[in-house]
């Protein structure tokens, strides 16, 4: 491209807006430095910022960060933007879509709030702020007996405050049922700073941390869930806590040889062997079809048995060979088995429930025509798997996602029914048939089988289609665009409500009325009460009724142009602005 | 071997890996469940003590993503030196990022330092002072050259000539001549002959960690000429750093060395396994033992100190949270201890505070420049902490077989 040489240029905040930052957070916590700020324009699966990274689009770069450390202090910086109108982005690890859109936005990077506040073991529930990870949640839990069910998305990578945000898929959804239903309570600052309480603490006398999720009135924290970030910052979630057996000392060789680095070790099988964590264990099986494997699944989940069940196909394949011409070689000739999966087992009561569990699970597998792996039956595929342990199943397995991949979007259908596994598996062929793919390897594995979650003792599965586009190869960022805007009417068309990651956000939201009904004129609603100067992750949360008549109506986006081209394609109803220019209505009118 | 390579490509030449740095945010905590609390989960010292993204491996990535594809000048910031600089080089980021990504954020830390000393803005004004001391008295100190074997003993006489050269580096036989008497009286209990390079340089370390490149390929040149003048055929290190850049950053430059390498620990638990000595018993001590990060990250050397510590009757090893691969830094490395000593002693107080919680009474490791700043720590925190390097528990009770 041309513009690969230009430079970007730093549009900075009045004086008087920076010394009030300053003074509200301390001057050490402030930066404009330019080198600084450029560490904040990459967000892992923002592909608009990564389109606009490739364009030098000059309001990728905020014009300061500031990091407080308390909600007081988020409370500060958040009336500082109100007084002077400055938009204003909150987040912690940059996980989603934080990257700035607006000109002149302030960061706000939550790093340090990083406390634990609060471990209550009797209620068995953890407080933390909102830097505090997975990974340390878990470790402190383990201590104590217990963990919080989750392994979060990368246990480093992702931070249950934010994750809330985007909801929160779990390996262990099977049993505990994802982050969503594993939050008691939590404390929000407003896009206008005013602070609200969520959860049982909300009531006076019960306690300064939640100890439950309910307290009389309707459940607010629905209006934070699957937010991205637009509607308020968590300054402190209390999640809750479940039992664990496996002990506070976990194995403490972890690593995984499925890297050349490691491959002459790996050879010599020196690592990716620990041993599972007490009373823990995972089988691996397989299927003779994608349809076979789910009526197994299901079976599996309603049985009781297990905490977490997922079907990952050839995504071992990834995660397990040592390099990707092997991981290509396996997927190719089938060495792995394409409709296979895991269980893992807890002996949480007592070893005789894991010998009752695995006894469960074996005569499920026999009636549904699945195998299990073992060391009778092809065992050498059993060994290749290897790496996918237990610590990758309960701990940090969704990071094999970024494994060599230029991971970057997941297309998800949200809280589907059963059988949503095959539909997606369809949609993910259409989309490679009339889009093309980003990723030699991954666009076949999830048009074979997707990676699949089991929730809930099998009332709902998540199906997880990923991307892998280069992140400086424009071509390669369009097509993925493209493909999610093919994928929203494909899902609405087979009666979900959309694809889940683009649901929330704008211009998706408002595209396709269909997957609210009119949800986003809710969400306007809630942002001219508690965002009335429209400036929390302005331009990425709802549009406001200028707003809309501007980008969606006037002059629309490329984005917003692509996705009418697909509705039209797929012969949904046409959308009309209505007179004033404020909304879509239906035209003609949907009776 | 170890397989966190060095430096060395141009900048430009990372360009892939640096956006291929997608913000996993891997390389600011330690690796999945070996983390064992919130107290000791951070891995990076830089980044947990500054806290802005910048000063994280993400961070430095990210900003060579800009400066390699023109988005920003060098010029356009004031802190860029001090962010490309104030980083321990230690590793823990490229350990985990070479697990999840199989990139190498250290890599590119190392190609920015040496464009910023190409492009005359490098190094940090400490790190020159290397340059100037290395050109006149060979050693990083600026200490007289012919004062780097002044620890000579009776006792701890090195041979005129032998199969195995001790490498004394700079800091041992200027700041630390107690370890490096220790490390020739362990050779000698164990049966070792060894000799001395006549004119040893400084390992080139200290300039290749700060960009200075030039001047490193000086000092590694002439190093391996010293080597091949005395015909010998292994080079003992009793400094992690020394040992790491001959293992790693001189065959870059010299290929092959055609000589063995090892640490002194390395030495002596080979020599316990294969039965040729055994140590007597010392009183009771409860120790810890600091993984130097160019001898284990690096060089992957873990089990050979363990099994000397493990071997004398009286030592009892109890570890610290952090360990190995995932061992926090002591602070020193990569020019930060010359360049920020505020950022230095924050990070070996951090590690001294580890080793107390262990309940520990003296932490050991193999290394004199982690030791000169973990014993800075303990000073300054005015803790009832020993430091010891491994071959001063072992010099007294060794026996040869």
């Amino acid at each position: 491209m041309s513009t690969k040489t230009k430079r970007v240029e730093h549009q900075k905040l009045p004086r008087e807006v920076i010394r009030a930052l300053q003074d509200a957070v301390g001057p050490e916590w402030v930066s404009e430095d330019r080198a600084i700020l450029e560490t904040y324009t990459i967000f892992t699966i923002d592909l608009g910022a990564y389109l606009r990274k490739n364009t030098r689009d000059p309001t990728l770069l905020p014009s300061c960060v500031v990091l407080p450390s308390s909600t007081e202090e988020v409370q500060a910086v958040v009336r500082i933007a109100n007084r002077y109108k400055v938009p204003f982005t909150a987040f912690s690890n940059g996980q989603v879509m934080n990257a700035p859109a607006y000109p002149r936005t302030i960061l706000i990077h939550l790093a340090r709030m990083d406390k634990i506040l609060d471990i209550d073991e009797e209620n068995m529930s953890m407080t933390v702020q909102p830097f505090v990870d997975y990974v340390t949640v878990q470790a402190e839990a383990r201590r104590r007996g217990l963990w919080n069910g989750g392994s979060g998305w990368h246990s480093a990578t992702a931070k249950p405050a934010s994750q809330f945000t985007v909801a929160g898929l779990w390996q262990t959804d099977l049993k505990y049922q994802g982050l969503a239903r594993n939050v008691l309570g939590m404390k929000v600052v407003l896009p206008t700073g005013e602070t609200v309480n969520m959860g049982s603490h909300a009531v006076a006398g019960t306690g300064k941390y939640s100890f439950c999720e309910r307290f009389p009135g309707p459940k607010l924290m629905g209006l934070i869930k699957e937010s991205f970030g637009t509607r308020g910052i968590i300054t402190e979630i209390t999640l809750k806590l479940h039992p664990w057996v496996g002990g506070a000392d976990l194995p403490e060789d972890v690593s995984r040889p499925s890297i050349a680095h490691y491959y002459e070790e790996a050879k010599q099988k020196k690592f990716d062997k620990p041993p599972p964590p007490k009373r823990h264990k995972i089988y691996f099986f397989e299927y003779p079809d994608l349809e076979a494997l789910i009526d197994g699944l299901l079976k599996m989940a309603r049985s009781g048995i297990g905490i977490g069940l997922n079907a990952s196909g050839l995504y071992f394949a990834m995660m397990c060979a040592a390099t990707n011409e092997e991981a290509e070689k396996w997927v190719k000739e089938q060495f792995i088995p394409p409709f296979s999966g895991y269980i893992v087992i807890a002996g949480i009561s007592c070893e005789e429930q894991m010998r009752y569990e695995e006894k469960v699970l074996k005569k499920i597998l026999e009636e549904t025509g699945g195998k299990l792996l073992s060391e009778e039956y092809k065992p050498e595929v059993l060994e290749a798997l290897a790496p996918w342990n237990l610590e990758f199943a309960v701990n940090t397995v969704t990071g094999m996602r970024t494994v060599r991949g230029w991971y970057l979007a997941t297309a998800l259908t949200p809280y589907a029914p059963f059988y949503s596994a095959v539909d997606s598996r369809d949609v993910w062929r259409n989309v490679m048939e009339k889009i093309g793919s980003t990723h030699s390897l991954f666009s076949p594995i999830g048009a074979t089988c997707p990676y699949l979650y089991i929730v809930d003792r099998g009332h709902q599965i998540e199906t997880e289609i990923d991307q892998f586009p280069k992140r400086n190869d424009f071509k390669q960022l369009l097509t993925t665009l493209e493909s999610f805007a093919f994928l929203q009417p494909a899902f609405i068309k087979k009666m979900y409500s959309g694809s889940m990651m683009e649901t929330p956000g704008e211009p998706f939201m408002s595209s396709y009325p269909e997957t609210g009904p009119n949800q986003y004129l809710i969400w306007r609603k809630y942002r001219k009460v508690f965002d009335p100067n429209g400036l929390m992750m302005a331009s990425r949360a709802v549009l406001s009724d200028e707003e809309f008549k501007k980008e969606q109506v006037e002059n629309p986006r490329g984005a917003v142009m692509t996705f009418h081209k697909w509705r039209e394609a797929f012969g949904f109803i046409k959308l009309k602005p209505k007179l004033d220019k404020t909304a879509w209505e239906f035209y003609p009118h949907k009776e | 071997m170890g397989w966190i390579v060095g430096p060395h490509k141009p900048l430009e030449e990372y360009k892939e890996e640096v956006w291929h740095c997608q913000r996993c945010n891997w390389c600011k905590i330690g690796f999945g469940w070996t983390v064992k609390s919130q107290k000791y989960h951070w891995s990076c010292p830089s980044f947990t003590k500054f806290r802005y993204d910048a000063y994280s491996a993400q961070g430095r990535m990210h900003i060579a993503l800009a400066l390699i594809e023109g988005m920003m000048d060098w010029k356009d910031s004031e802190k860029l030196l001090e962010i490309i600089y104030a980083c321990d080089t230690c590793g823990a980021c490229a350990i985990n990022c070479i697990r999840i990504m199989e990139n190498n954020p250290l890599e590119v830390i190392e190609a920015l330092r040496a464009r910023a000393v190409e492009l005359g803005i490098g190094p940090m004004p400490a790190h020159k002072r290397f340059a100037e001391n290395v050109k006149v008295t060979h050693n990083v100190y600026g200490e007289p050259h012919v004062d780097r074997i002044k620890w000579v003993s009776d006792d701890a006489k090195p041979l005129a000539k032998s199969d195995t050269v001790l490498f004394m580096g700079c800091t041992s036989p200027y700041r630390r001549p107690e370890i490096m008497k220790a490390t020739a009286r362990v050779l000698r209990a164990s049966g070792i002959d060894f000799t001395l390079l006549p004119d040893e340089w400084c390992c080139g370390s200290p300039l290749f960690r700060t960009g200075q490149l030039e001047l490193a390929e000086k000092m590694v040149q002439h190093n391996v000429e010293a080597m091949k003048a005395t015909g010998a055929r292994r080079v003992i290190f009793n400094c992690a750093g020394c040992y790491k850049t001959f293992a790693i950053d001189y065959p870059k430059i010299a290929g092959d060395l055609n000589f063995e390498l090892m640490h002194i620990v390395e030495l002596l638990a080979d020599l316990y396994n294969k039965g040729k000595i055994r140590f007597n018993k010392l009183p009771t001590e409860i120790v810890t033992y600091h993984d130097p990060c160019h001898m284990g990250r690096y060089l992957g050397v873990y089990d050979a100190p363990r099994i000397i510590l493990d071997a004398i009757k009286g030592i009892k090893l109890v570890e610290m949270e952090r360990i190995k691969d995932q061992a926090w830094c002591c602070g020193a490395g990569g020019g930060v201890r010359a360049a920020f000593p505020d950022l230095s002693l924050w990070t070996a107080k951090q590690r001294i505070e580890e080793a107390r919680d262990t309940g520990a009474a003296t932490i050991v490791s193999s290394c004199p420049f982690c030791a000169t700043n973990l014993e800075w720590a303990i000073k300054e925190m005015k803790v009832r902490m020993k430091y010891k390097d491994i071959t001063q528990i072992a010099e007294n009770v060794i026996v040869r077989l």
